[in-house]
């Protein structure tokens, strides 16, 4: 039986999906060796920073995790989500009051202080939220008035907490989750379509009485990055033109000038896709969307064959979170959107980014590999 | 239902994708030249690598002024910034233990690399305010960014605390850097001038450039963009340095290199060497130059009077002595500068004057080279003429005195010709001879001679003295013997000898050996009258009871001259008559003429010519010495 199982799960495995994923943390290694060299005079390097081999340590490790999620069925989970949940939002509390930040931007609380790194609750807390929803919603056939304003809620009570550190960028990754999942799970499009609007409306109270003057600043440099030349305009303007020079083909892994003559800063981290962008051209970025609408359509392909409720709407949810924070940090990188502040999943260097996009994937497969035998019927689907 | 929803999620997904696929085209595709230039624009750099400025040289190759690399202390804004309070009193105190000084001055020192940098800064922000070439909001707004900018810069160079440190101070203080960030040892060209006094107002000093000037010439210096200045740069203030700065400008190096996001550089695309300014060899002979120099510098230790002397070559217009006493030394001259001009001290005979080109004083009895021409060219006056001197001269209610009149012995020099007058230097024979040729004849040549005119010597600030036209009879008794409001320079008291000595040319006087020169004037004195002035000048000096003959005469050269003692009102305690020499030698064959003034210093052939006998003395054994040299020469030649 546990052969049978087994054999079945591997015949369910998704090997697309996993090769996308693959191919992108080989990029993504490649690329942030390519960025981590820092040029002094005359081109001669002053330092290399160690950081490639540390991002295959971890993605090692991550796959490690990505394996192991996929050996419990999904489905025991179910019973913990809300724990789960409770647990994120008392951590989200927490790091407001003893979370440190980058040490640039003082009075900025976001990870958690562990003995071996840092802990960022925001991303447990997207899961989290992922999951809770999943399992709100799963048997509410056509979810009414009452039902978005308890999936609103769960998932605004994280997000106002994430704004409070303040991330802009984590927490704009909240916003589509629940208008997605309502939109899959059968909410009427209208009542979607008035909230997206009243959440429209809102953006100029939220402009002149929630946003720092620092995310004010950033919004206005992303208009006007030359009017900000030595300070917010300079990330702008320099990775606009990393970008840009690019061209079709790139300069070449490891030549890129913007890259190598340190004009870019985050370079390995957030603004890994201006490098690569840069080096490899339009063509790598062709590549690199190729890539990640994989991931998303094998995702949404997963959720597309599996009948059991809780399981699709939660790989919805999972491929929302991922496919929000791939446009997020590619938009930022070519000047569609401020800087927030967000990683590139499976690229960007960065062991918990790197963790909590295989957690993402893991998810995903596992769902996949766990087929549940439901007894319905179509009758059963949502109508 | 639920299919057909991811489908539009999926298509959602799809279309921010092909969104960001759109834009990439735009970007890398259609505009990737424009992102191109951006980049070239903001990574490659223009550095302008400055030019050793020329030397200046003396005839003989003796070097008067050049620049030198020096070791020099500086401190970096940047990192002294990066220093708490306690650092900065060690940093204080190590300095000032390396350098011998107290950490007060070093700490001044320090501070004053500040306010420096502060001043420019506001200077350049005071520019663009008041440049109006936009609207007062925007051009504050610029005006706060370059000042962010510009300080930002200037706090990344190193900026000189000490400069000429000796080796053993570098060697500390680059040992001590690592523990003391913002202190750097560096080299930088110093301007200086290895033989410190001599001919050092000739020579002329240089000085940081003015705002006017950084601003004239920031961009381009006369038309020529490598010669631009800019606030690291040196000008000439004074003497050859000025007239010649653009000359010994050299040119800077462009070097175009690409820069990495920190301003270093790191490939080079083009690279223009900087080129030395051009060298300026003086026609100074510096053999001559100290002897004259010597000699004023005794009279001025003796008896306090300070003076000048000039000497040229009067075939070719060279000046191969400028003295002007007190000097100074141009490489200590900033420390100096408060004593210098003390008016207490050493001020008071102001040594920063180059009295030989930019003073002028009553010329005395020089004067009556002049007023014999006047006189022998109207035809009033001949060789033969006699007049007769009893010590004083009457006209109308005026007395005028001979110089030897004293009023116990009413005695004259009787009566005498010309020759014997210009040997004695007799007052009266030449007021009557003046008021003979008649004041606006005196006035003509002396114009003709040069005076109330610059000489248009190659340096800048020369005086042009004053000349007058008399009105009455009275003046003209005054200007026939050089007095009355007649101001002369020595430079220009040197080109009237110099016309006797050239058979009546009027050459123009110049330091730079390949200076343009025009071809000289002529005076228009006939043969006669030259005649009579080398020889009436010959026997001054080489006659028992001429002027010169007692202090001036010597067996090394013979040589003519005019003595002259202006009556001159005090200064200060400076109080006598100015003492002139004008003469040429050798006599019957000129090379050279020359000029000496000793202010307040009496009478002219006690006090000026033993510095003109000193200075011929020098000139023949130098020519002596040549001769020997070309015999030795010859002679080696025919052994071979």
């Amino acid at each position: 039986m546990k052969f049978e199982s087994a054999k079945n799960s591997l015949r369910n495995f998704d090997y697309l999906l996993f090769a996308a994923v693959a191919a992108l943390v080989t990029i993504g290694i490649a690329f942030i060796d390519s960025a981590s060299v820092r040029s002094g005079e005359w081109g001669q390097v002053i330092e290399k920073r160690g950081f490639a081999e540390m991002q295959f340590k971890w993605a090692l490790i991550s796959v490690g995790v990505f394996f192991a999620l996929l050996v419990p069925r999904y489905t025991r989970f179910k019973s913990l989500v809300f724990p789960f949940f409770v647990l994120t939002v008392m951590l989200l509390v927490y790091v407001l009051f003893y979370g440190v930040g980058p040490a640039r931007s003082p009075g900025v609380r976001r990870w958690i202080q562990l003995p071996s790194g840092y802990l960022q609750p925001s991303q447990l807390a997207e899961v989290a939220v992922a999951l809770i929803l999943a399992r709100y919603l799963m048997y509410r056939r056509s979810p009414g008035l009452k039902d978005m304003i308890v999936v609103f809620a769960l998932a605004g009570l994280p997000m106002l907490l994430v704004l409070k550190q303040p991330d802009l960028g984590t927490a704009l990754l909240f916003a589509p989750l629940p208008l997605v999942m309502l939109f899959v799970a059968g909410a009427r499009v209208w009542y979607l379509l008035t909230v997206v609007g009243a959440g429209l409306a809102a953006i100029p109270t939220f402009w002149i009485f929630a946003m720092k003057d620092y995310q004010k600043m950033r919004f206005l440099a992303w208009l006007q990055p030359e009017k900000f030349l030595q300070d917010e305009g300079w990330q702008y303007i320099h990775s606009r033109i990393a970008v840009g020079s690019g061209g079709l083909f790139g300069k070449g892994l490891g030549h890129g000038t913007q890259n190598t003559l340190n004009y870019l800063s985050e370079r390995h981290t957030d603004f890994i896709f201006s490098v690569i962008l840069e080096e490899w051209g339009f063509v790598g970025a062709l590549l690199l969307v190729f890539l990640y609408l994989i991931i998303v359509f094998c995702g949404l392909g997963i959720a597309a064959r599996t009948r059991e409720p809780f399981g699709r709407l939660l790989v919805v949810g999972v491929v929302t979170l991922l496919a929000t924070q791939v446009f997020v940090n590619m938009g930022m990188n070519i000047g569609l959107m401020p800087i927030t502040g967000l990683t590139l999943p499976f690229i960007s260097y960065g062991g918990s980014s790197l963790l909590a996009s295989f957690f993402a994937v893991g998810i995903m497969m596992n769902v996949a590999v766990h087929p549940v035998v439901v007894l319905s019927g179509e009758s059963y689907q949502l109508s | 239902m639920f299919n057909i929803r991811l489908k539009v999620v999926a298509a959602f997904v799809f279309l921010m994708m092909g969104a960001v696929i759109a834009r990439l085209g735009y970007m890398q595709i259609l505009r990737c030249e424009y992102y191109r230039e951006e980049g070239r624009k903001r990574q490659v750099k223009d550095f302008s690598v400055p030019a050793p400025r020329g030397s200046i040289v003396a005839r003989d190759g003796t070097v008067l002024a050049e620049d030198m690399p020096m070791l020099s202390i500086s401190v970096v804004c940047r990192d002294f910034n990066t220093l708490s309070m306690e650092d900065v009193q060690t940093w204080y105190a190590t300095l000032a233990d390396i350098m011998g000084d107290s950490p007060e001055n070093v700490a001044g020192r320090v501070q004053a690399v500040y306010s420096g940098i502060e001043a420019r800064i506001e200077w350049y922000r005071n520019y663009t305010l008041n440049s109006g070439k936009d609207t007062p909001l925007r051009l504050t707004q610029k005006a706060d960014r370059d000042a962010k900018n510009r300080r930002k810069d200037e706090y990344s160079q190193k900026q000189p605390l000490y400069v000429g440190v000796t080796w053993q101070q570098a060697v500390r203080a680059e040992a001590a850097s690592p523990d003391l960030p913002g202190l750097a040892v560096d080299e930088r060209m110093v301007r200086t001038y290895p033989m410190g006094e001599l001919a050092c107002h000739a020579i002329g000093y240089v000085r940081e450039p003015t705002q006017d000037e950084l601003d004239m010439y920031g961009d381009e210096y006369n038309g020529d963009e490598l010669k631009h200045v800019d606030q690291f740069d040196v000008m000439g203030a004074t003497g050859i340095e000025k007239q010649y700065n653009f000359n010994l400008k050299g040119s800077r190096g462009e070097l175009k290199a690409m820069v990495n996001a920190h301003g270093q550089k790191q490939v080079i695309l083009s690279d223009i060497q900087p080129q030395i300014g051009t060298t300026i060899t003086l026609a100074i002979d510096p053999i001559l130059q100290s002897v004259a120099e010597n000699g004023l510098q005794q009279i001025l230790n003796s008896e306090n009077h300070p003076g000048a002397a000039v000497c040229m070559d009067v075939r070719t217009g060279e000046v191969l002595v400028l003295a002007s006493c007190p000097g100074y030394n141009p490489n200590t001259f900033s420390q100096d500068y408060a004593a210098l001009t003390d008016a207490a001290g050493l001020g008071k005979y102001h040594p920063l004057r180059n009295r030989a080109v930019s003073a002028a004083y009553p010329l005395g009895s020089v004067f009556k080279i002049i007023t014999t021409t006047a006189g022998m060219e109207s035809h009033t006056l001949f060789p033969s003429t006699c007049y007769t001197c009893e010590g004083i001269f009457h006209l109308g209610r005026g007395e005028y005195r001979c110089s030897i009149w004293n009023p116990t012995q009413r005695v004259g020099h009787g009566t005498i010709d010309l020759l014997t007058a210009l040997k004695k230097s007799c007052n009266i024979y030449f007021y009557n001879a003046g008021l003979k040729a008649g004041g606006d004849n005196l006035n003509l040549w002396a114009r003709r001679y040069g005076l109330g005119a610059p000489t248009g010597i190659d340096l800048p600030g020369e005086t042009s003295g004053n000349l007058p036209m008399p009105g009455h009879p009275g003046d003209t008794i005054n200007l026939s013997i050089g007095q009355g409001s007649l101001l002369v320079s020595p430079l220009q008291a040197c080109r009237i000898a110099a016309a006797v000595a050239t058979g009546g040319k009027l050459i123009t006087p110049h330091l730079y050996r390949n200076a343009a020169v025009s071809q000289p004037d002529s005076v228009g004195i006939s043969k006669s009258t030259l005649e009579a002035l080398r020889e009436g000048m010959y026997k001054a000096v080489n006659e028992q009871g001429g002027t010169a003959y007692t202090m001036g005469r010597t067996d090394a050269m013979e040589y003519a001259g005019k003595t002259g003692t202006a009556q001159a009102p005090p200064e200060g305690d400076q109080r006598g008559d100015h003492a002139w020499f004008a003469g040429f030698a050798p006599s019957d064959n000129p090379e050279i003429a020359f000029a000496i003034v000793v202010e307040h210093g009496g009478h002219g052939g006690t006090a000026s010519a033993p510095v003109a006998k000193a200075i011929v003395e020098a000139y023949a054994a130098e020519k002596a010495g040549l001769a020997t040299a070309a015999a030795g020469t010859v002679a080696g030649t025919v052994n071979q």
